[in-house]
């Protein structure tokens, strides 16, 4: 992989992530919560493979072998951050729709 | 036929557009034009496109790309992520074109 293709590699994964995690929260709010888990797992999946992207750059860099700093590298972290985010919060908002389904049920 | 290709940002799908560009020079196709904006700029700018590409990092947007672009008459796709992460500009422009003649 050259320098573009592992950026935009980083950005894909990690972007993948991002709409799989947003995919949960929509199908949390329909209240299909095992599928909402399962797109979850694949999210984190997606972070992974985003993050042994970066790691490899990372243990180049600790060996020796260093890149530019590009303002495309910096918007690929930038992807990578706002996906894990996004993952890590709707997991909390998967459990909140779940107590609140829950709640419904017991009161009807 | 015009291109438009749109991500977060419009950053990104900036550099596989410059590619895209080395590549429709080196097959010396004309009339054709590719561009890169934001989703949030595509309302505004879809009239003059005839395809839209979606960079696959915002695919969880699609069901209003859908809509807007049956409003609008477009054809889209979303860009496999796999073709987008290895920045292949070759297959990416005959998926659009592909697109615009079927």
């Amino acid at each position: 992989m050259d320098y573009e293709q592992i950026i935009l590699s980083i950005i894909a994964h990690a972007g993948n992530a991002r709409s799989l995690s947003f995919e949960a929260l929509q199908l949390a709010k329909e209240g299909n919560f095992q599928e909402a888990r399962q797109k979850i797992s694949e999210a984190k999946e997606e972070l992974l493979n985003a993050h042994n992207v970066q790691s490899d750059i990372l243990h180049k860099e600790a060996a020796g072998d260093k890149y530019d700093i590009s303002l495309l590298l910096i918007h690929a972290q930038d992807h990578l951050m706002a996906a894990t985010l996004a993952k890590d919060l709707i997991e909390e908002f998967i459990e909140l729709y779940e107590n609140a389904f829950k709640n419904k049920k017991s009161t009807e | 036929m015009k291109i438009l290709l749109v991500c977060a940002g419009g950053m990104s799908t900036s550099l596989i557009v410059e590619k895209m560009k080395k590549e429709i020079e080196k097959r010396k196709i004309e009339d054709i034009k590719v561009d890169a904006n934001t989703i949030e700029e595509l309302e505004q700018v879809i009239d003059d496109y005839d395809v839209v590409m979606v960079g696959p990092q915002i695919r969880y947007k699609e069901p209003y790309i859908k809509n807007l672009c049956a409003q609008r008459g477009k054809k889209y796709t979303i860009i496999p992520p796999a073709i987008y992460g290895s920045v292949d500009s070759t297959k990416i422009l005959d998926l659009a074109i592909n697109l615009i003649n079927n």
